[in-house]
């Protein structure tokens, strides 16, 4: 079931009317009504794994529960680790064993050897409600939270709907709290949380699902097509991806208020960062926080004598294993690794952590500011080549005919509706300015500071005619198959 | 609460549906050849001595009015042996006088089920302006503004509300009309084309439908004492010597058996006619107007030769 589709918006009016009404005494029947609507949820996308998610629910509810009550350090950090094995385990199991069949195949082609019919289908969400898992864990093993004894309550904290599919990966300090204590109804996160699934649509079914129709074509024949064409397609698939993800995000989040969550923020104005290291504190934030604080502080203080060098070497194993998060093929392997490289002239320059913030109320961003935006963009443009790419060498191929194939001309899209060119050229430039204007607010649509509500709703009516008439045919988040 | 559910169904709610039902009913009220048939059928189906049903190929090649009997074609794009025999009761319950059913036959004929094909929301048309009680419960097969956003029927509103354009393109007995071509060179090329992308479309379990819905046709026939005619529609050779013969071969038998089984049903195989040039194709699997007529005539010979 997808979270923009009509029997989705069925379901989720049934749940939160019960939830709100007949339920709303209760903080335990809501937990109940939450955790048959999330299994019923998933069970639409694949009822199969539904017992491996109950089973990972109850296997670390279990050794939480274990890891705080044992004496020693030792038993503690032993089942811990059978959770980092079982967590790790199953991610590697499911995403990485047809990437391991595949470049076996690769490798013993000649020899007629074939692993084929060992594939195996990747269970949805498993990336996320891992990371999850994995986190609650640590944090209970390191004294940070915690263990939770309400199972009820745990096993909502790893299938909670509108973010299970593809986050935000929201830690289970902030998150079981919310789950813990009564809910009310509050009309100002209510509306706020439908403020921001209207921005979320527009940015996902308005432009990101009609961008697909240009870019799709452009890299499915790049060696045809000459660099102005390429580029042109690059350019698209990095607004592409940013709005499908985050347009994903403000709809799972404004889902989450008005069920009276507040859910970590995944995105924050990505496109305006300063350099590298800035894109990565405002993009996907729920991985980044995640991986800066089980990978990346851990593996800087086992490098931490070997000064720079090991500050490289720790970012760049951090971002490679953020590639590799993605799934199973060598171009989110390659997409991470540049990434940390990337960063590695940052810390050479002492850089890394100096937030260059633009100013909250200036009106343009100056002309070093704006600079700095547009090589970041070229940078994360390029990496995104290769995370669009099946294969590297379709990678490498479309980024060589970038810089051979120069001829000056406009780029060539043939067979596209007038339409959809004109709606994207308004669409896309529309998003950034909204964005830059928009930029000290949670997401592009929080108008609070508009006084006149005719003019608010008379914004809002507009996005959501916009999204009536040019949403493109339904097509499946990117995020939602990691 | 209250004041939130009131604020989400005014500000977003009705809206959103007063924008949909505005759009659906000035879509719906755009005359199209489904709605025109349908009008037809009630109208006129007393009169009616025949009726052609089956899809484009049929749409394109059949011209009641190069006949001596009133008839009326009732064939659609895509349409299968399902909506045939829907289409046949239908006329049934209406056509009084009725003696011949032409129910031609294509390759693709019973190959696919039109709700699981790409063009799946034509089911919609047999739903909304012949009563139909197709998939009832899948609201995709009961709004045309379902099934797309709202770009496409503002522009057929535009369309037709301003600038006139209407959305009938057949004649006045339901025959398709289209301009010919003029130029033939991609004949060769786009037979194996289509004969390829029609055995793409191959789905056994609506294979077995359609053949049931095919026998239920013979059945209802005979009951009523009508002359059921299959005539194979002609094909170019680019086309027909490029399907897969055990399809073709499964797809004729059942209708040769019906023929040598019952009195009231003719086969009449003119797949490779020799008669058919290639001016007389629209493309490799569709007659051009000249075709229609000539196909038209040759059938009209035969329902005199068999009254």
């Amino acid at each position: 079931m997808n979270i923009i589709s009509l029997p989705f918006f069925l379901f989720f009016a049934v749940i939160f009317a019960l939830y709100w009404t007949l339920f709303k005494n209760s903080s335990k029947i809501q937990n109940w009504l939450l955790l048959i609507g999330s299994y019923a949820f998933y069970s639409a996308a694949n009822i199969k794994f539904l017992g491996l998610l109950i089973g990972i629910s109850l296997l670390n509810f279990w050794l939480g529960i274990q890891i705080e009550k044992a004496q020693s350090q030792k038993r503690k950090k032993l089942l811990l680790m059978i959770g980092v094995i079982q967590g790790v385990g199953a991610l590697l199991f499911f995403k990485y064993c047809n990437f391991f069949i595949g470049s076996f195949n690769r490798l013993f082609g000649s020899l007629n050897i074939n692993l084929d019919f060992l594939k195996i289908i990747i269970p949805l969400g498993i990336s996320f409600f891992t990371f999850k898992s994995l986190s609650y864990l640590l944090d209970i093993q390191k004294g940070k939270t915690k263990a939770c004894k309400d199972w009820l309550i745990f096993f909502n904290y790893l299938s909670f709907f509108p973010t299970m599919l593809a986050g935000p990966i929201d830690k289970s300090i902030k998150f079981i709290p919310q789950l813990e204590k009564k809910r009310t109804f509050e009309y100002s996160l209510a509306t706020d949380g439908m403020r921001q699934i209207l921005w979320g649509l527009f940015k996902k079914v308005v432009i990101s699902d009609n961008i697909i129709t240009i870019i799709n074509p452009i890299f499915e024949s790049y060696f045809e097509l000459e660099s102005s064409t390429l580029i042109l397609g690059a350019f698209l698939y990095t607004i592409q991806i940013y709005c499908d993800f985050s347009g994903y995000s403000d709809i799972a989040i404004g889902f989450s208020k008005l069920l009276g969550f507040r859910v970590t923020k995944n995105f924050n104005y990505p496109y305006f960062a300063q350099n590298v290291a800035d894109f990565w504190r405002k993009w996907h934030m729920s991985l980044t926080a995640w991986l800066t604080e089980y990978v990346f502080t851990p593996l800087c203080i086992q490098f931490r004598e070997m000064g720079n060098v090991g500050l490289s070497l720790a970012i760049i194993i951090n971002f490679t294993i953020c590639g590799f998060w993605h799934g199973s093929k060598w171009t989110f392997v390659l997409f991470g690794f540049l990434h940390g490289l990337y960063f590695v002239p940052l810390i050479l320059r002492g850089t890394m952590n100096k937030k260059k913030k633009i100013k909250k109320d200036q009106l343009l961003p100056k002309p070093i500011e704006l600079f700095n935006m547009i090589k970041t963009f070229i940078l994360i443009m390029f990496t995104f080549i290769i995370f669009k790419s099946d294969r590297l060498s379709d990678a490498f191929g479309y980024i060589q005919r970038i810089f051979t194939t120069v001829t000056f001309r406009s780029p060539q899209i043939s067979e596209i509706d007038s339409d959809l060119l004109i709606l994207l050229a308004i669409g896309i430039p529309s998003i950034f300015v909204i964005e830059w204007f928009q930029r000290n607010k949670e997401y592009g649509l929080e108008l609070s500071s508009i006084k006149s509500k005719y003019l608010r709703w008379g914004i809002y009516q507009t996005i959501i005619l916009l999204i009536l008439i040019f949403q493109a045919k339904e097509v499946e988040f990117i995020y939602q198959k990691f | 609460m209250l004041r939130f559910l009131k604020k989400t169904v005014f500000l977003v709610l009705a809206p959103t549906l007063i924008y949909f039902a505005t759009v659906e009913y000035l879509v719906r009220s755009i005359p199209n050849d489904y709605a025109y048939k349908s009008q037809y059928l009630s109208n006129n189906g007393k009169d009616l001595k025949f009726i052609s049903l089956g899809s484009s190929n049929a749409y394109y090649g059949i011209s009641p009015n190069e006949f001596e009997f009133k008839g009326l074609n009732l064939a659609n794009v895509s349409q299968n042996a399902n909506y045939d025999l829907f289409l046949l009761e239908k006329s049934i319950s209406l056509c009084d006088s009725l003696e011949y059913v032409i129910f031609p036959l294509t390759y693709p004929t019973f190959l696919y089920d039109l709700s699981e094909a790409k063009e799946f929301w034509r089911v919609t048309n047999y739903n909304l302006y012949f009563d139909g009680k197709f998939k009832q419960w899948e609201p995709k097969f009961h709004f045309i503004t379902y099934n797309t956003n709202l770009k496409s029927p503002l522009k057929r509103i535009h369309n037709f509300y301003s600038n006139g354009i209407s959305e009938l393109s057949c004649d006045d007995k339901g025959y398709g009309i289209r301009p010919d071509i003029t130029d033939y060179t991609n004949f060769s090329s786009y037979g194996p084309l289509y004969s390829k992308w029609h055995t793409e479309m191959y789905d056994s379990t609506a294979f077995i439908e359609n053949i049931k819905s095919f026998h239920k046709i013979v059945a209802l026939c005979k009951t009523e004492k009508i002359k059921l005619i299959i005539p194979y529609i002609p094909a170019f050779k680019s086309y027909t010597n490029n399907v897969d013969s055990t399809l073709l071969e499964r797809t004729k038998a059942p209708v040769i058996s019906a023929a040598k089984k019952h009195n009231h049903v003719y086969y009449l195989d003119l797949m490779n006619d020799t008669r058919f040039k290639m001016k007389d194709f629209y493309d490799p699997n569709h007659l051009s107007t000249k075709g229609a007529k000539k196909f038209s005539e040759i059938l009209n010979q035969f329902m005199h030769k068999i009254n």
